[in-house]
């Protein structure tokens, strides 16, 4: 009787959280709309002034930059709605949660925290779904906030394999646009391109590290160099960037490290490193939980005098930096199309505006999230027709300048981005936290940079066997 | 004692030193050639470095391995939430050593506050459901992800290491090409001491007879008027101690992450299942093989650095399925 008892309260608890959690969800559902409704009595309201008139005097701008043909300013009224599908729990849950923190100081600072109104008088509304930094859970997220939010727009996943997921499952699909800011597969842009696919404030994940490699020869002067990058597509493209554009100036590859992701133990590839009598400096990816491993373990091994560190765009970034020990990371060389430390207006406006919010520096992942929300909105500004997700991808494409956390940034036909690249340098600041400062800067570097487009699409993906015409395999 | 009892007991103590002589001798066969090989293929400075590698890698499974092996040796239970006591115990020793400036107050901390965790866990949770198998695995897993979901929530995503003594920074160098960082070979150094404390305790004291006893009989060693289950709760306490310890020192050289408990977690069972289950010596020997395993794999065989590791293990299963030195129970 007893027992009786006992599975029937229990079930009833358990019917009553599932009754919960539904109407909650409801709930949340309906302030969203019931926001999207009022929004345009409501953000005259308190705190919401300031930061919106810093929001105007953004955008006012860009028609003006865009010179000959300026965008034509629409009427409004447009109800756009994005899906984030960011890793909140899992093991890159750091960058999900800079994601996260990123898109809610965007949305609180012009906004109520779940919708904005754009200077345009456009209403945008943001949900956010947990991947769990696993591919299938994002697969699942996707067709949540299609089939129940009936989004609009959806910024897949931060890692190339939730990327890939979420990208070849509605890439093609007319009814969504794909707005990539961290994920960077460089075929998505080249040679296997996605209809509704473009990565505003994102990047290609070969196009920084061919700026880097020709630095690392013309203005570096090394000669020879070592890669040791993590064994996955990323790491392949990321790294064959920087080998293809390396062998290309007239320097040569002596030799390539793979270690596999999630690797924890980097002894054994810092000892191989120690024995590669030839190499110069070596060029370092590792993404994660790995970093800090893999940079502590190269300090460690006496690596860091006796051959340089050529920081990948992971390897340095913030997310990893903050907790990076300051002997082992002050000094070291690296690259990103992001510089927390550059004295751009616009990066200093948001890198101060997300450390006031977080009272974190703004890694890589929280600029990209930003910088993405700074282009629907100013796409959104200038369509001048009904939304469909490749009207607002023509309007992106059409010579649209953005100022962005990154600085300005305009869209290639192809959705990747022309964007400036920067060395930098990991400096301490004032207050003794480290941040990455530019050294050297590319500027209008494409995805192609100083390969000629058609050759450089003959040839194959960057794979581990195909690194650059130039690297012997 | 009769003269029948003690020829058995000899023929017992025999066959377990047969038995030992013939792991020894399978163990080099198959070394030799693999060394001969290696030495062919690196420096031998270079091949002196990852068996320094493999071993202070080793070291720090071991420190896991050992705990793990003792609670399942008595207790009959495989702790899954050992990695979540692992994370969890880093984390707290990050806290304590960034807040005190003191490492090894850090290193105190994480054992101390796992231990507590490691009571609540075995008086409260597990001694409910005593001797039910399935119920005992799904509330250790279970539990590595409530610490895992508390972990994330305090500290947050973003990988963590501890901050370590100025002394323990830095390369210990001999010459001008032999450089090996200070902090692996101070985790070796621990972890050799840990584990001649630990065979101090099982073979010299009271307390090891007690438990050694225990591994293989407890209802008698109960019968005799031992207190079996403050045995228990005390074996458990001290693994948790160590795990959570292991989580500081782990936090030295690898990363502290969301995720990271069940990277360890696998690990340290490839370790135990080596080694076999609930044997002191096989958790040592355990690790230092798949310390050596993992060091070398990396450097020879990148691609195939997890089959690797696997792979003895599934072997080992199948022709000793207690392990190296585990034995039948």
């Amino acid at each position: 009787m007893t027992k009786t008892l006992r599975v029937a309260a229990i079930l009833l608890a358990v019917l009553s959280m599932i009754a919960a959690s539904c109407s909650s969800s409801d709930d949340a559902s309906d302030t969203t709309t019931d926001t999207a409704a009022t929004t345009d009595e409501g953000t005259d309201e308190g705190t919401d002034e300031e930061p919106e008139e810093t929001m105007e005097e953004g955008t006012d701008e860009e028609p003006e930059e865009t010179g000959s043909e300026p965008a034509p300013a629409g009427d409004g009224g447009l109800d756009i709605k994005v899906g984030a599908i960011l890793p909140l729990t899992g093991g890159i849950a750091g960058p999900g949660a800079d994601a996260r923190d990123s898109l809610e100081l965007f949305f609180n600072t012009f906004g109520d925290g779940e919708s904005i109104t754009t200077p345009g008088g456009n209403t945008i509304s943001l949900v956010i779904e947990d991947n769990a930094s696993d591919p299938a859970i994002a697969l699942t997220a996707a067709t949540k906030l299609l089939e129940v939010d009936d989004v609009d727009i959806v910024l897949p996943g931060i890692l190339a394999s939730t990327g890939t997921a979420v990208g070849d499952a509605l890439g093609d699909r007319d009814d969504v646009l794909l707005l990539s800011p961290s994920s960077c597969n460089d075929d998505f842009t080249q040679r296997a391109p996605l209809d509704g696919y473009a990565r505003p404030a994102g990047w290609a994940c070969s196009q920084t590290t061919h700026a880097f490699g020709q630095w690392a020869f013309e203005e570096a002067g090394y000669t020879a160099v070592a890669t040791a990058c993590t064994d996955y597509s990323f790491g392949w493209e990321h790294c064959g960037g920087f080998a293809d554009a390396f062998t290309n100036a007239g320097g040569t590859i002596v030799d390539q490290i793979w270690h596999p992701l999630g690797n924890a133990d980097f002894a054994t590839y810092s000892t191989q490193m120690n024995d590669l009598s030839d190499a110069e400096a070596v060029m370092v990816l590792a993404v994660g939980g790995s970093v800090n491993p893999m940079v502590t373990s190269y300090a460690d091994f006496g690596l860091k005098d006796s051959k340089p560190m050529l920081a990948g765009v992971t390897t340095m970034d913030q997310s990893a930096l903050r907790a990076m020990d300051k002997s082992v990371a002050l000094g070291t060389i690296g690259h990103s199309h992001w510089a927390e430390g550059h004295d751009d207006p616009n990066t200093i406006e948001f890198v101060t505006a997300y450390e006031d919010a977080t009272d974190k520096i703004a890694s890589y992942y929280a600029a990209g999230y930003y910088g993405a929300m700074q282009w629907i909105v100013a796409a959104a500004d200038a369509m001048d027709s009904e939304f469909t997700p490749a009207a607002m991808l023509t309007t992106m494409k059409d010579g649209l300048e953005v100022d962005t956390a990154f600085g300005t940034q305009t869209m290639n036909e192809d959705g990747s981005m022309t964007m400036t690249v920067f060395i930098t340098e990991v400096q301490e600041r004032e207050d003794g936290k480290l941040w990455n400062v530019p050294i050297f800067q590319y500027d209008d570097v494409d995805q192609y940079f100083q390969f000629d487009k058609d050759e450089y699409l003959a040839q194959p993906t960057y794979t581990k066997d195909f690194q650059g015409a130039g690297v012997s395999g | 004692m009769t003269e029948a009892a003690v020829e058995a007991e000899h023929v017992v103590v025999d066959s377990v030193v047969r038995d030992r002589i013939r792991v020894l001798i399978i163990t080099l066969a198959i070394a030799i050639p693999l060394i001969a090989w290696t030495l062919t293929q690196m420096s031998t400075l270079a091949f002196f470095t990852q068996i320094l590698n493999g071993l202070s890698f080793g070291a720090l499974l071991f420190f896991l391995a050992s705990g793990f092996t003792m609670i399942f040796g008595l207790m009959r239970i495989a702790n899954l939430a050992h990695g979540g006591f692992y994370l969890m115990g880093g984390y707290v020793g990050i806290t304590t050593t960034l807040v005190t400036g003191q490492f090894w107050l850090g290193l105190l901390a994480g054992g101390l506050v796992i231990s507590c965790l490691g009571l609540f866990v075995e008086r409260i949770l597990l001694r409910r459901i005593r001797g039910m198998e399935k119920p005992e695995v799904l509330l250790t897993i279970g539990l590595t992800f409530v610490i895992g979901d508390f972990s994330l929530a305090v500290w947050g995503g973003d990988p963590r290491q501890i901050e370590k003594p100025e002394y323990l920074k830095g390369a210990f160098q001999i010459g001008d090409s032999f450089f090996y960082p200070k902090y692996r070979l101070f985790v070796l150094a621990l972890a050799i001491l840990l584990g001649s404390f630990l065979f101090y305790i099982d073979r010299k004291t009271k307390i090891g007879a007690i438990v050694r006893a225990g591994v293989d009989d407890r209802e008698t060693v109960a019968a005799m008027g031992i207190n079996i289950k403050a045995v228990f709760t005390g074996a458990f306490i001290f693994g948790a101690f160590i795990a959570g310890m292991s989580g500081v020192i782990g936090a030295g050289f690898l990363s502290l992450l969301p995720g990271e408990d069940f990277v360890i977690l696998l690990f340290a069972l490839v370790v135990v299942i080596i080694g076999g289950l609930g044997s002191l010596e096989g958790a040592a020997l355990g690790a230092v093989v798949v310390g050596l395993i993992d060091a070398f794999a990396k450097a020879l065989v990148p691609e195939l650095s997890f089959f690797t590791l696997f792979a003895p293990m599934a072997i080992i299963l199948m022709v000793r399925p207690n392990g190296l030195l585990g034995r039948a129970s």
